[in-house]
């Protein structure tokens, strides 16, 4: 098989040279290339770099490595060459005669089809919430922009602006939001807004200092031109009064068979209980819907289709929790909230959080419910609004006055993590803490809420009456 | 017990003015492994000193009294220590009757791994394209291509 690979090269180099020598154009390898078992592929861009990229089953493309396409030759960063040839148009031939690992036959494929798959629409929207104009694009000193203008009734006493897009969290970020008096409160206050990749989202009040006042509200948002062709805007508003308690509809999805009935009950009562209790939120668990088993293993990322799917068994009008075996791409994830809030109003994937079952087991024992009670509670805060109390090194807070900060310098043991142990007096036992473990690996109850916090989880805007 | 902790944090804390306290090398790399999140791309210090490699080895293979999400991560973060006895300990969580770990192996061995073993582990992912598990899947393909353009990477 060597050998007559080395014969084709022989004879492909030979009428190369041949071809070269006679002033005969040297074939075009731009394009994108797909191995025959779909899971390499190659793309030659218009500068003659070439980008290896490694393929999902249902589309989508990691970037793996690059090169230099120099003549007929692929060439690799330790200098290796790879000489490549076009039997046919639509099909690149690659020798690998160093490891044998990329040779073989490219079929010419359309990259966009593959990699560039589309975003997944931001949702439905539920009772209170609303498409929002999106404005032109405007170019001023080489920056590119586009404006969502929300207006903001009186006695409104909480709003939401959402914004989808394919590259909305990675080119595209809110720059700007001016308030009716004309401040950008984004330069006031960074936290107002939070993107994740394909959805932003700007949430107002985030705490006690800054309210909803009636009036408009312009958000900008920032990234080259193209990438802002695409932006989906949508507006959320919450009429008043302010509420001693709040109910906010959950909506348990099921997608895991380890998971009984019962199971679920205690789950769920544990996080209701500390809701209720400690911030007058009255969590109101809709009817359990399951969904089918292929769910069971979802990847962390919301625009992926299987997640997108899964979504549509929400609610726009709720919270949505998802329970799954697994979240599968990123290793040892407890839970993950599709944003700060989520797309609360809307329905669609990035309304909710994931809760993966496995993770939570000791060892080959069942799961520990109280645990996954716990990550309910946690990820469901972060898809009301609220950031972690401290970050792992104590250099990061939220933007709440009232949560106590725990400083890197509680930091005793200098191994520059703080445990609950080392803010015990603090935010230790909050339940927004990043971590839920002491120092000596025995898991902490954090059920604290501030009552800033239960301020803003009241203010949330699919809050209601009970 | 709460003032007995508070004491040991007093302690502890005049303590740290004048000289770092010296904790146990699992201790230290549990306390990473524990948060409900962690940046798999740009974990700190602790989990990527050389010592650590042995407790993320010994934290893969018995988690003890810690839930399994400290499990996957500690093979998750093997990818630091591209050393031969963590590559024979990868291979061998490849092959767990956990999915999970058989996913964050073979994206450990993607990362630390194939430019040495391009051979071994292209023949490894091929097989495991196949896997039940969807994630086990998906790491398998970013293996098998990581694998094949080993010389192309950095």
């Amino acid at each position: 098989m060597r050998t007559l690979t080395s014969a084709v090269l022989a004879l492909f180099l030979g009428l190369s040279t041949a071809c070269s020598r006679s002033h005969e154009p040297v074939r075009d390898y731009r394009g994108a290339w797909l191995s025959e078992d779909g899971t390499t592929l190659l793309r030659v861009a218009p500068d003659l770099r070439v980008w290896f990229y490694a393929v999902d089953e249902v589309g989508g493309c990691l970037v793996i490595a690059q090169g230099i396409l120099r003549g007929d030759a692929i060439i690799a960063m330790d200098g290796t060459r790879y000489p490549v040839a076009m039997p046919k148009a639509d099909v690149l031939v690659v020798f690998d005669q160093a490891d044998g690992l990329l040779d073989g036959r490219y079929a010419s494929v359309d990259f966009d089809e593959i990699c560039d798959l589309e975003p997944p629409p931001g949702g439905e929207n539920g009772d209170h919430a609303f498409h929002l104009p999106v404005g032109p694009v405007k170019i001023s000193n080489r920056i590119a922009t586009r404006e969502v203008v929300l207006e903001v009734p009186q006695g409104t006493i909480a709003f939401a602006i959402y914004v989808f897009g394919k590259k909305v969290g990675d080119s595209v970020w809110p720059s700007a939001l001016e308030a009716p008096n004309g401040q950008n409160l984004l330069a006031h206050m960074p936290d107002l807004g939070f993107c994740s990749p394909g959805f932003c989202s700007i949430f107002v009040p985030r705490n006690a200092a800054l309210g909803a006042v009636p009036g408009r509200f312009a958000l900008t948002m920032r990234g080259p031109e193209p990438d802002l062709a695409d932006l989906d805007a949508r507006g959320v508003l919450r009429a008043g009064p302010s509420l001693s308690l709040t109910r906010i509809a959950l909506k348990p999805i099921v997608a895991t068979s380890q998971l009984t009935a019962e199971d679920l009950d205690v789950i769920l009562e544990r996080a209701r209980l500390v809701y209720e209790e400690n911030a007058d939120v009255v969590l109101d668990v809709l009817p359990p819907e399951s969904a089918e088993s292929r769910f069971a293993l979802v990847p962390g990322d919301f625009s992926h289709p299987s997640v997108v799917e899964l979504s549509r068994a929400g609610e726009a009008d709720a919270v949505n929790v998802y329970f799954v075996d697994r979240v599968t791409g990123i290793a040892g994830i407890l839970g993950l909230a599709s944003g700060i809030p989520s797309s609360l109003g809307v329905r669609g994937p990035w309304n909710g959080v994931l809760v993966a079952l496995d993770t939570h087991r000791l060892g080959q024992a069942p799961f520990d419910l109280e645990m996954v009670g716990d990550t309910v509670l946690h990820e469901v805060g972060h898809a009301l609004g609220l950031f972690h109390t401290t970050e792992e090194d104590g250099r990061l807070h939220d933007p709440i006055a009232d949560t106590p900060e725990c400083p890197p310098s509680n930091d005793v043991n200098g191994d520059g993590i703080l445990t609950v142990d080392e803010c015990e007096l603090l935010d230790g036992y909050n339940f927004l803490f990043w971590t839920p473990m002491y120092g000596d690996a025995f898991l902490a109850v954090q059920h604290e809420i501030s009552s800033e916090q239960a301020m803003v989880l009241s203010h949330v805007v699919i809050g209601g009456a009970p | 017990m709460r003032a007995l902790v508070v004491l040991l944090l007093a302690l502890a804390s005049a303590c740290a003015e004048s000289t770092a306290v010296v904790v146990g090398e699992r201790e230290a790399v549990v306390a990473v492994l524990a948060g409900r999140e962690l940046d798999l791309e740009a974990p700190p210090e602790a989990v990527r000193d050389e010592g650590a490699a042995a407790v993320l080895v010994a934290l893969a293979r018995d988690p003890g009294e810690h839930p399994r999400y400290v499990q996957h991560r500690a093979v998750a973060l093997l990818r630091y220590h591209p050393r031969p006895e963590v590559y024979d300990a990868l291979l061998e969580f490849s092959a767990s009757d956990d999915g999970g770990m058989r996913e964050a192996a073979l994206q450990s061995l993607g990362r630390a791994f194939v430019k040495r073993h391009a051979r071994e582990l292209a023949a490894l992912a091929g097989d495991r394209l196949a896997d039940p598990d969807d994630g086990v899947r998906r790491a398998a393909r970013e293996l098998l291509v990581r694998a094949r353009t080993a010389r192309f990477q950095d």
